[in-house]
């Protein structure tokens, strides 16, 4: 989070500083690009450069707090989203392997590893075996640091569904570290 | 339906799991998990923070250059014109559609019919009453066409007492008529619009009223509507031909 600093940052970029829009892109690209990963793994680069085309077109347009600009930048990635995916399906293609999930990495590696150390890439990849809605709530809540109000926000539904979401998505994930080291022991 | 899981104390540990509680207050039993969201949020590697860059910064800088800044307001313009067009014509169409349909409020109706030819309220109102069959409600009368004579009030000019109407009947209007006076003939009939006023009988007594927009009067003075001019096929003047007409 860029932090006190976020409004002249804001003001900077709108108004054509590159240096400043570079600063904005650099905080929040790294969240926007896990949380697409975490959604749709194939499409998730070009929705990414297709929802930050759409916000630097509007960016003079916005005003708002450092969260509200996240809240509005995935609402804009989600919407593209749901385009790419809907124009996906009108022409479905053939996966390339099912060994692979959709973070591309082997998910039952992934869980193999957890015990210690979580990598990012593992960490994320446990989070997208959950079901989606479950998966994009955590994401927004903890990868992209929203709140309850923001997150329902984005994902258009209500503030308690977006709790529960979460909620069940997180001891979805505890008990699935609990089996891992189980099994271990 | 889903078994709600876990109880509250649970749910309250959770949310403090994703508001970044540190390691140190979290549970034992929570710290594989704590750890797990710690590493799904950790700072942006150089290799993530660059990804894409040189192509946003391409995008916001044609779109911080003049020439695109006014072209988007420029389109932003031109949509905005598009939708107050777009819905002006919507509702245009039905506001039209609602004038046809002779639903609008009286003024407006009066306006929709003096402007682009939709029926008047009164019109309207009678084809109301007719089809709801209400005998007491009487139609407002507001177009001047129309001359309605208050209630009861044979006007000048009416013989035996009928309430005669100042307007042409509707064609393909149905209707019942009921004869309530020295005529015999009580009966359901298909109206045929007939703008004459002058009575026509035959012999067998059938009703063949004729709904019009707004005269309405019977035989007993209430306010029944009175479907006329004169019912075609009514042998005695059957439909309130001694009736005090009643006029809205």
């Amino acid at each position: 989070m860029i932090g006190r600093d976020f409004d002249g940052v804001l003001a900077r970029a709108a108004a054509g500083s590159s240096d400043d829009f570079a600063r904005l892109y650099r905080d929040v690209h790294p969240a926007l690009i896990r949380y697409l990963n975490v959604m749709a793994y194939e499409q998730a680069d070009d929705v990414a450069a297709e929802a930050w085309l759409a916000a630097v077109t509007s960016l003079s347009a916005f005003s708002g707090t450092e969260t509200s600009f996240r809240s509005w930048l995935f609402t804009i990635a989600r919407n593209k989203l749901i385009d790419a995916q809907r124009k996906a399906s009108r022409r479905p293609t053939t996966p390339l392997t099912e060994a692979h999930d959709r973070t591309g990495r082997d998910a039952a590696d992934a869980a193999d590893q957890v015990v210690e150390a979580f990598s990012t890439e593992r960490a994320l990849a446990l989070i997208a075996e959950l079901p989606k809605d479950q998966a994009e709530a955590v994401m927004l809540r903890v990868v992209v640091g929203l709140d309850v109000a923001d997150a329902a926000e984005v994902m258009d539904r209500s503030p308690g569904a977006v709790r529960v979401l979460a909620h069940r998505g997180l001891k979805r994930l505890a008990q699935r570290l609990a089996d891992e080291e189980n099994h271990e022991v | 339906m889903e078994r709600p899981e876990g109880d509250v104390p649970e749910d309250s540990r959770l949310d403090a799991l994703m508001d970044g509680t540190p390691a140190s207050q979290v549970e034992p039993a929570l710290l594989p998990l704590k750890r797990l969201l710690e590493a799904a949020a950790a700072p942006g590697s150089p290799a993530e923070q660059q990804d894409g860059l040189v192509a946003a910064l391409r995008a916001h800088g044609q779109a911080s250059s003049p020439t695109v800044a006014a072209r988007v307001t420029k389109q932003r313009t031109r949509k905005r014109w598009t939708i107050g067009a777009a819905s002006a014509a919507v509702l245009l169409l039905g506001t039209a559609t609602s004038a046809y349909a002779g639903v609008l409020p009286a003024p407006l109706q009066d306006f929709a019919h003096a402007t682009i030819g939709a029926p008047s309220a009164a019109e309207a109102a009678a084809d109301d009453s007719r089809d709801q069959r209400n005998p007491n409600g009487p139609a407002p009368a507001t177009d001047s066409t129309i001359a309605p004579t208050p209630g009861g009030v044979t006007p000048p000019g009416a013989p035996d007492g009928t309430s005669w109407p100042a307007t042409t009947p509707t064609p393909g209007a149905n209707g019942n008529g009921n004869g309530n006076g020295v005529g015999n003939g009580n009966g359901v009939g298909v109206a045929k619009p007939k703008p004459t006023p002058s009575p026509k009988g035959n012999a067998n007594g059938v009703n063949k009223p004729k709904p019009t927009p707004t005269p309405k009067g019977n035989a007993n003075g209430v306010g029944k509507p009175k479907p006329t001019p004169t019912p075609k096929g009514n042998a005695n003047g059957v439909g309130n031909t001694n009736g005090n007409g009643s006029r809205p």
